[in-house]
């Protein structure tokens, strides 16, 4: 089985199939441009990620271990209409994989699977943030993302004022 | 020595207040210690890099769709100071506000319209105005404007009261807030507004010096009016426009000439140029001088083609244009001997010469709407075996949007010149001829006048069988056709839509050979 060598930015190595490792789009560019630039068709490709640490990477490649027979979708599928994939199905697997996150890290898998091109896993993460943000109160939003109101003075009412003739006349 | 007695005293800082919000990302990445230190501002800090990710899958709050008030979006402003800046500058620095371009069958709302109408905000009642200024004087605040886009419309358009105070209290919130709009739309919907705004134009301009997009835009035929407007011209010279230094975007649609002329002199900055007029560059009583104009960072254009006159003027501008889009207005029909009624305005040919051998060097974005205006009867236009004689090569086209609205074309042959395209669309608007002629009809008769053609296409629209057609092998780069066909003069007739690949077309071609084959 070829594999390749996934490094992390804070310097992890991961050890993974090719065939998973192509599920990411981003993945699957660098394994071909390695291939197409080396001589020998037998060398392990070696790719340096550094914009993921090794916590947030792990969870990438459980993801695509986890999906690795789904069909492979077009990046841009669903986005016209406003329905990810999420909403056509998230299976019970990734309601569990994403139960216990914080919501900190499913930003972070936000930005990962973007930059690693994988569009399931970004739905997903794009989906359970908008849950939280969606037809929510100040303090629920702020409850939920552990975020504390840095407003200072007056500087909230003021926000509060902007607010008020930012309506739909 | 001192210092160092001194820095002993002072309690170290934690990491955050030394770490400016911007290196936080990047800091939390570079080791385990620093991701813990950093662990609990991750929803603040990764928000900014998080928000145009949730924006473009279309979600809400973020789609603006009709469902969705803005409440969503007060609510995120109010979480806390890095949430409201990375969404203010999300909204204030959406490109949806530099397209001017209006949804029509042909281009579909999407949902950045909907962020660019929903974010705006619109003065249409003096009411409204006076209530902002009611809530604004106790604002203490930089900028009201949630994407600092702002309509001004006259909606009770025969009222002229209304009118009056609309614009005074407008005039009251230009001198308190005109240095914080960047974008500025002025839809004019009655005549006594359209003097109200072009006598101010001047003062209204000088109170927004940072103004990116201007649209100015007459929903009711002024051209006529020409005449009347002789007072601009003298007005202008009297008062000048100031000179917008960021303006990017300038749209005008029905602007009497005098304020074009003194705009297009004042604007030299712009980069998007949108002309919507009855009247081409040039007029019968003014001359927009385009010729002399000096538009060095002038990348996209549209505007009408109405006379000869246009066309040379056109000629003779020297602007860096990438993308143009000319609205060829075909008034002019003729009947002839029987054969149908033949188009005789600007020549085709001529128009493709000029913008060609004009342009083509930068030239990659080609739009040209052919505009009939006799629903009942579609005048055909002679441009068989147009071939353009250009001075330079190679051309750079990469994409072609051709429109006919109640005009037909007998062939697309001029299309052979771009072999660098790889995006084609075509668009028949009100094709029928004769409302008792069937589509098929129709397209017997395309056919018959694409005998002598190269390149065979209207043919193969029949079946829409556009994978059978010669087009992929003379145009080697094109990657995409897109076809959208209305016979018109029913209501109800709506666009058809048919999009073709190369990647299919090269699977077709396999599957025809392995059919060879086996015989």
């Amino acid at each position: 089985m070829a594999l390749v060598r996934v490094i992390s930015s804070d310097g992890a190595a991961f050890l993974v199939s090719q065939r998973l490792a192509k599920r990411s789009g981003k993945l699957k560019t660098e394994i071909e441009t390695f291939r197409k630039s080396s001589d020998n068709s037998e060398a392990q490709p070696e790719i340096r990620i550094v914009t993921i640490r090794a916590e947030i990477l792990r969870l990438v490649l459980q993801w695509l271990q986890q999906h690795q027979n789904d069909p492979v979708l077009p990046a841009n599928q669903n986005e016209q209409d406003g329905r990810g994939d999420a909403e056509m199905g998230q299976s019970q697997w990734d309601r569990d994989f994403l139960a216990p996150m914080d919501l900190g890290i499913v930003m972070e898998l936000i930005l990962a699977a973007n930059h690693l091109e994988v569009k399931g896993l970004l739905d997903i993460t794009c989906k359970l943030v908008e849950s939280k943000i969606t037809g929510r109160t100040v303090d629920e939003i702020r409850t939920a993302f552990k975020l504390k109101s840095d407003f200072k003075g007056n500087e909230e009412e003021q926000t509060r004022l902007e607010n008020r003739w930012c309506v739909e006349n | 020595m001192s210092e160092t007695s001194e820095g002993a005293n002072v309690p170290a800082k934690h990491p955050l207040e030394i770490l400016p919000p911007e290196d936080r990302t990047s800091c939390s990445k570079a080791s385990i210690t620093f991701n813990e230190i950093l662990s609990l501002e991750k929803t603040t800090f990764l928000f900014p890099e998080v928000l145009p990710l949730l924006a473009a899958k279309n979600i809400p709050p973020f789609n603006f769709l009709p469902k969705h008030s803005k409440c969503d979006i007060r609510n995120l402003r109010l979480v806390c100071r890095t949430w409201r800046t990375a969404i203010d500058n999300y909204i204030q620095h959406h490109p949806c506000h530099f397209q001017v371009e209006e949804a029509s069958p042909t281009t579909p709302i999407n949902h950045h319209h909907g962020l660019k109408i929903k974010s705006a905000t619109t003065f249409s009642h003096p009411e409204y105005l006076s209530s902002f200024h009611r809530e604004v004087s106790s604002y203490t605040g930089e900028n009201p404007f949630l994407s600092r886009h702002v309509i001004l419309t006259d909606v009770n358009r025969g009222n002229v009261q209304n009118s009056n105070r609309l614009w005074s209290e407008f005039e009251t919130l230009l001198s308190l807030w005109g240095s914080q709009i960047w974008y500025f739309e002025v839809v004019i919907l009655s005549d006594h507004f359209f003097f109200q705004i072009y006598t101010n134009i001047e003062e209204c301009l000088a109170l927004m010096p940072n103004l990116k997009v201007l649209v100015l835009k007459s929903m009711e035929p002024m051209a006529s009016r020409e005449l009347e407007v002789d007072w601009l011209s003298d007005l202008v010279l009297v008062r000048p426009l100031t000179r917008l230094e960021h303006l990017e975007v300038f749209s005008a649609r029905l602007l009497p000439t005098p304020v074009m002329n003194e705009a297009l002199t004042k604007f030299s900055n712009v980069r998007c140029l949108q002309i919507d007029k009855d009247n081409g560059l040039r007029h019968e009583y003014y001359s927009y001088d385009a010729e002399n104009l000096h538009l060095p960072n002038l990348k996209e254009l549209s505007l009408p083609l109405i006379t000869v006159n246009d066309l040379r003027t056109l000629e003779k501008v020297t602007w860096p244009l990438e993308t143009l889009t000319l609205v060829v207005s075909c008034k002019e029909v003729q009947v002839d001997d029987g054969q149908g009624d033949l188009y005789l305005g600007l020549d085709i040919t001529d128009i493709l010469s000029c913008v060609f051998n004009k342009f083509g060097e930068r030239l990659k974005n080609f739009t040209i709407k052919l505009n009939g205006h006799n629903r009942w009867k579609a005048p055909i236009i002679q441009c068989a075996n147009i071939s353009l004689n250009l001075n330079m090569t190679p051309l750079l086209l990469e994409k072609l949007f051709v429109r006919m609205k109640c005009v037909q074309m007998k062939n697309i042959d001029f299309v052979l010149n771009f072999k660098e395209l790889k995006q084609l669309s075509v668009i028949l608007d009100s094709y029928q001829v004769d409302p008792s002629l069937r589509r098929e009809k129709w397209l017997q008769l395309q056919k018959e006048g694409e005998v002598d053609a190269i390149l065979k296409f209207f043919s193969y629209m029949e079946h829409m069988s556009m994978y059978e057609s010669n087009l992929w092998e003379l145009l080697p780069n094109l990657e995409t056709l897109e076809i959208k066909l209305k016979a018109n003069l029913r209501l109800s007739s709506k666009f058809t839509e048919h999009r073709f690949i190369r990647e299919e077309y090269e699977l077709f071609q396999l599957i025809n050979q392995e059919r060879k084959s086996e015989f």
